[in-house]
């Protein structure tokens, strides 16, 4: 069993799995967007998909909308096949990024549409859509266009959209891309309450990693295609399964080296006892669990490194210090900003160090 | 201050031009309209005559030449949108040839069209003699040209290009993602174009429509040329009026009694497609 899969949550026999891919496969002329992808998502889940541009997480979130084909491979809805289904007719609704409202219709007439497709009655259609325009907070804006609205309005109205058809997963590509940093917060905090009143499940795409962190309960880091790690926001932050996933989410020191008889060596002589097989490792440090240390051997740390601080960026609740140690590595230290005078300002010679539970050794293949 | 009339200055030349060729001409021959002849000179006047005149003599033509002209254009506007249509959402990469083959025959001109069709359509033509070696027919067709399916064919063949331009151009402001998210909404195919698609394309089906049905409710020389003996269009007597007959006034009465009907026929289309095409 490698590494990757012992982190891998998996999925419990009891939680009822509400989308089942199996061997999901996306091709695009010579572009392989997925490649041969298994997943599970669970009902109630807030799941992310995360990965820089270009590795396959909208194919994917389209794939599962059929809003494409797959080359190869089945999609489970619900227990129900419906890989040979258009969007139409599978329970699932999209928040498109861009939203991709109705341009000719009032905020009432895209809300109401599909349930007008429906043939919903005229009483049901009413209470639905007064229940999602109170829970997007839309209900003085039902006679406006959508070119009457700003940037965060239009998407209340996408999700309104979505959710008054009450899908069993509902599909957001880049939820928060398009907005301001300020209104993304906003959005995000509206987001996660939604979630718990509805108790729906939503999946989302993006390649920031603090929102994925801060709204899912599940996150699947795809790479060239592939999950590469799945699991809990803190899971996957404290475990990284590869370089790649380490560097990816949240900021990471990444070091390397090799393990030769149950020690890790990295380059500059820098030396620390693991158990294991010899083979090429990386160290992941989190700027959070560096610390500054004047003794050069402290009791509590597992390393004391001499260095440099060559530039330091105050950033309000922390002061974020980059350090390059004697034997070439560059590190970055976060320490706490109420330090004030006593803390070390560029030019200054200290001991950086980390305690064994603050690093993670990743086996490089 | 200065600057606007600066501004104002530059668009002179192209007010005094449709000033001078356009507005003043018309201006005449609606004053003319109300006037008579007498021993081949104009008279002034003031009466309602040549407008009587025209509804008595002319009403069966003008019936005629309006079935005509809707029918021309109901089916130059249909085939105009789904070649924009498959240009613009269906097509991936030939889009841009397919646009430049439409656009091309826009090089051929008018009366070589005309011709074109008249060597296609003959007794002696391509299709007859076609039909005639593949012995599908024992004799040739003899309906098909100087008749008014001659007239329809050509002037819908004439006129697609000129009304695929705005089709067209009103289909690329039509975003895709709206599309999906009608799809995704539960909405079919056809849903999708009659929901989404067209409300938004309007002022290029009505563009569309007003150009290929104002040209063929105003042309006399393709029904003189394929629509045979019998084929006569308004056009064709308003131009014998003021050329063989030499009546100004009655060719003007005739002309500003199509106007009108026109501009009501297509303030009717206008409204109609508004209203079928609202959002519910």
């Amino acid at each position: 069993m490698s590494q990757q899969d012992r982190l891998a949550t998996q999925p419990n026999e009891d939680e009822e799995i509400l989308v089942r891919l199996r061997n999901l496969s996306k091709r695009y002329g010579r572009t392989q967007a997925v490649q041969a992808l298994d997943l599970d998502i669970r009902k109630g889940e807030f799941f992310a998909l995360l990965g820089p541009s270009g590795c396959g997480k909208t194919t994917l979130l389209n794939l599962i909308g059929g809003f494409a084909a797959p080359s190869t491979g089945v999609i489970e809805i619900d227990g129900r096949d419906v890989t040979a289904l258009g969007p139409e007719r599978r329970r699932t609704n999209m928040v498109f990024q861009g939203y991709g409202l109705f341009p000719h219709m009032t905020v009432r007439q895209n809300i109401t549409y599909g349930l007008q497709i429906a043939k919903t009655p005229p009483d049901e259609t009413k209470q639905r859509v007064a229940r999602v325009t109170s829970l997007v907070h839309l209900t003085d804006l039902e006679h406006r266009l959508p070119a009457e609205l700003s940037g965060g309005q239009q998407q209340r109205v996408a999700l309104a959209r979505a959710l008054v058809m009450e899908p069993a997963v509902l599909l957001l590509d880049e939820p928060l891309a398009a907005l301001d940093l300020k209104l993304r917060k906003a959005v995000q905090e509206e987001l996660r309450h939604l979630h718990r009143a509805i108790g729906g499940t939503f999946m989302f795409v993006t390649h920031d990693q603090t929102e994925a962190m801060a709204l899912a309960n599940r996150i699947a880091v795809m790479q060239d295609g592939r999950i590469v790690q799945q699991g809990t926001p803190e899971e996957i932050y404290a475990n990284p399964a590869s370089e790649f996933v380490a560097g990816f989410i949240g900021e990471a020191n990444i070091l390397h080296g090799r393990r030769i008889s149950g020690r890790i060596e990295l380059d500059g002589g820098i030396v620390m006892a693991d158990k294991g097989p010899d083979r090429r490792v990386i160290v992941v440090v989190r700027p959070d669990d560096v610390f500054v240390t004047d003794e050069t051997t402290p009791e509590a740390l597992e390393v004391a490194l001499p260095g440099m601080v060559k530039d330091r960026i105050y950033l309000g609740t922390h002061d974020s210090l980059k350090v390059t140690l004697d034997c070439g590595h560059d590190v970055v230290a976060y320490i706490r900003a109420a330090h004030g005078a006593d803390a070390p300002g560029i030019g200054d010679r200290i001991h950086i160090g980390w305690h064994t539970s603050g690093r993670r050794i990743v086996e490089k293949d | 201050m200065r600057n606007a009339w600066r501004h104002r200055l530059t668009v002179l030349p192209a007010v005094v031009t449709f000033l001078f060729f356009f507005a003043l001409p018309l201006c005449f021959f609606l004053v003319i309209s109300f006037w008579h002849l007498k021993h081949y000179k104009l008279v002034p006047n003031l009466s309602m005559d040549n407008y009587r005149r025209v509804f008595e003599q002319y009403f069966d033509a003008g019936v005629f030449t309006f079935g005509m002209a809707l029918l021309i254009a109901a089916i130059t506007t249909l085939l105009a949108f789904f070649i924009a249509y498959y240009i613009r959402f269906r097509s991936r990469r030939f889009g841009a040839v397919l646009l430049f083959v439409v656009l091309a025959t826009l090089f051929g001109g008018y009366l070589v069209k005309i011709y074109a069709w008249k060597t296609i359509l003959g007794t002696q033509g391509i299709l007859n003699s076609m039909l005639g070696s593949l012995g599908l027919t024992q004799e040739p067709i003899t309906w098909l040209l100087y008749s008014p399916t001659a007239v329809v064919v050509t002037l819908v063949h004439f006129l697609v290009p000129f009304a695929m331009l705005p089709m067209y151009g009103s289909l690329r402001g039509v975003d895709d993602v709206p599309l999906a998210a009608a799809r995704d909404l539960g909405a079919s195919g056809r849903r999708v174009l009659v929901d989404i698609v067209l409300p938004q394309c309007q002022p290029g089906l009505f563009a569309a429509f007003a150009l290929s049905f104002l040209i063929s409710a105003g042309d006399y020389v393709t029904p003189r040329l394929v629509g045979g003996p019998h084929t006569f269009m308004v056009g064709n007597f308003i131009e014998s009026q003021f050329v063989n007959r030499l009546n100004a006034p009655i060719g003007s009465a005739l002309s500003f009694t199509i106007l009108a009907a026109c501009l009501a026929t297509l303030f009717a289309f206008k409204r109609t497609v508004a209203h079928l095409l609202k959002a519910r």
